[in-house]
């Protein structure tokens, strides 16, 4: 196949599964594109992957302990201000097959500490694929780290092996940036939103409905400037999970923290939108008032989103 | 709950005991699940009445997809015991360390402890710590103590003295540790005084004392371990004693 090839969605529901065109069958070519390069996120793409991601933590620096060629990109990032929180450990050959690695991981972290002018929050020791096949208990290794350095340390893999397994690298990077929470008393008006690394737009509907329904303190990691702000996060009534990556996480929060969580599933149809966020009203455990101020609100929402769209429609003359 | 694994130098009976071990907990009336870690994937085999059941590496190889349940790579033999073989790559190719890995994220992902709800975990573990892959079963989480297996042979000796100095090479607050030594008779000459001799050394129990006995192969050969078999032999007492021990450690633990 040399040619571009495309179908419209509707061609190929009217095809049927069985009368798949041969362009979409991708085990029978020798280069086709996976669902791998539709996720996959370079960071020259400014996106966030697992790296970007793993120095989510407000004060954190991350020590990528990888063969030199799978940290190179990772210079990319720098344009993005996080060159003064990246470090590197090295690995060759000697060091995967003896293992010897993991005993130069914590005395690196310790050179990282003692390079900065200032204590950093925490060490993100971030390990790529290969390490997977030598299963390091990497859990063990930030103990140790954390002996060393008295400084909270967190693992984060990098493995694009299991990029497609049920647990794949975004999700549980974001189960480490969320590790260190600690359980505190929970506050029953405040909430998280859980899903991004990016902060929710400012205008998005979800706050106004939020405050409407009596939630007077909503956070999202990527808001938070401080250490303090992060520790925050853990007063949470509950979380509300917006991408399902980011499930994991909640979940670990539920049983380490006993934060419940709501996941709100991405649509783009309208009245599903407004039928989710009804809801999810009902689930609310708030007084009559609020809540029916959050469903006049939805309300509200939905026909101002109606209008959006037809204007939109009438400008692109559908 | 109680959590073991058992090592041991190949060929030294490890499958056997812990076979034996998972039926004598099981007569006992507790719930048990047994792990085989070994690409052989025969750890179970006495358990079910001589057929295999699927490894999940198998499993994941055959289907290119993870199974969704429990039951999928799963079967009930004696006495309610669920056996589960992580079994490994074709020998030659690939990476059974990996495959203990992956094999573990998916019962941990399955939810395995939470919905079986076992009271006893056995891990059969090929051979001596060879990599990270064959330290997955004494990490935390997973056993919390270490039985080895050996005889009075030397090799068997020498790799039970390695298998002792690379648990204690983790231990730490959260691995497992070793609970001493099954000693699986092989009719060497002074066996007991070698295998005494070593324990000392080591500073290790033995936890139990396997004779020799043709009813071991006997009932292997109809796909039974000797506790079903005949309970009343003295190799099934032995194993019998072994769990009444286990269980009332894990009990005064409580």
């Amino acid at each position: 196949m040399t040619d571009a090839f495309y179908i419209t969605a509707a061609e190929l529901a009217d095809r049927g599964f069985d009368n798949t065109p041969d362009e979409l069958m991708s085990h029978r070519h020798m280069i086709y594109s996976s669902p791998a390069t539709l996720d996959f996120n370079s960071p020259g793409a400014k996106g966030f992957g697992v790296k970007r991601a793993g120095l989510a933590i407000p004060g954190s620096v991350m020590l990528l302990v990888a063969p030199g060629c799978c940290g190179r990109n990772t210079a990319l990032l720098n344009e993005l201000g996080y060159n003064e929180r990246f470090f590197y450990l090295l690995l060759d050959d000697t060091d995967i097959v003896t293992g010897r690695h993991l005993t130069k991981i914590p005395k690196a972290c310790k050179e990282v500490c003692d390079s900065l002018d200032y204590t950093p929050t925490a060490v993100m020791i971030c390990i790529t694929c290969v390490d997977a096949l030598l299963g390091t208990d990497m859990e063990r290794v930030c103990r140790k780290c954390e002996d060393e350095t008295g400084v909270p340390t967190v693992p984060a893999y990098m493995y694009a092996l299991t990029r497609e397994k049920r647990l794949p690298p975004m999700a549980g990077v974001r189960k480490s940036v969320y590790s260190l929470l600690e359980p505190q008393k929970r506050i029953s008006s405040e909430c998280n939103i859980m899903g991004y690394f990016s902060h929710v737009h400012d205008d998005c509907e979800l706050y106004d409905l939020l405050h409407s329904a009596g939630i007077k303190k909503v956070r999202e990691l990527a808001r938070c400037e401080t250490i303090e702000q992060y520790h925050e996060l853990s007063r949470a009534n509950f979380n509300l999970v917006i991408n399902p990556e980011a499930r994991y996480a909640a979940q670990d929060l539920e049983k380490r923290l006993g934060i419940p969580f709501i996941e709100l599933t991405r649509m783009y149809r309208i009245d599903k939108i407004h039928n989710q966020y009804r809801l999810l009203g009902r689930h609310w455990v708030l007084c009559s008032t609020t809540a029916s101020t959050a469903a006049r609100r939805s309300g509200q929402w939905r026909t101002s989103t109606e209008n959006s769209v037809r204007c939109v429609l009438r400008w692109a003359n559908v | 709950m109680i959590k073991l694994a058992i090592y041991g130098k190949g060929g030294i009976g490890k499958s056997t005991c812990t076979a034996n071990l998972a039926a004598a907990f099981a007569s006992l009336g507790k719930r048990v699940i047994q792990i085989g870690c070994d690409p052989k994937a025969d750890s179970t085999i006495n358990l079910l009445g001589g057929t295999p059941v699927t490894p999940v590496m198998d499993y994941m190889r055959d289907r290119d997809e993870e199974p969704t349940s429990i039951e999928e790579i799963s079967q009930v033999g004696y006495g309610g015991i669920l056996c589960i073989e992580t079994g490994g790559p074709t020998p030659g190719l690939g990476c059974a360390g990996r495959g203990i890995i992956t094999t573990f994220s998916l019962l941990e992902e399955l939810e395995l402890f939470e919905k079986f709800k076992p009271d006893v975990v056995l891990y059969d573990v090929l051979g001596d710590v060879v990599c990270g892959g064959f330290a997955a079963p004494i990490r935390e989480g997973y056993a919390d103590k270490v039985l080895i297996v050996t005889s009075g042979e030397k090799m068997a000796l020498y790799a039970a003295n390695n298998i002792n100095k690379a648990v204690k090479n983790f231990e730490d607050r959260s691995y497992a540790k070793v609970r001493g030594i099954i000693m699986n008779r092989r009719a060497v000459e002074n066996e007991e005084e070698k295998v005494r001799a070593f324990a000392e050394s080591a500073g290790l129990d033995i936890a139990a004392d396997i004779p020799r006995s043709a009813d071991i192969i006997k009932y292997e050969d109809m796909g039974k371990t000797v506790i079903e078999g005949d309970p009343e032999c003295e190799t099934a007492q032995r194993f019998m004693e072994l769990a009444k021990k286990l269980i009332a450690e894990d009990e005064a633990n409580d």
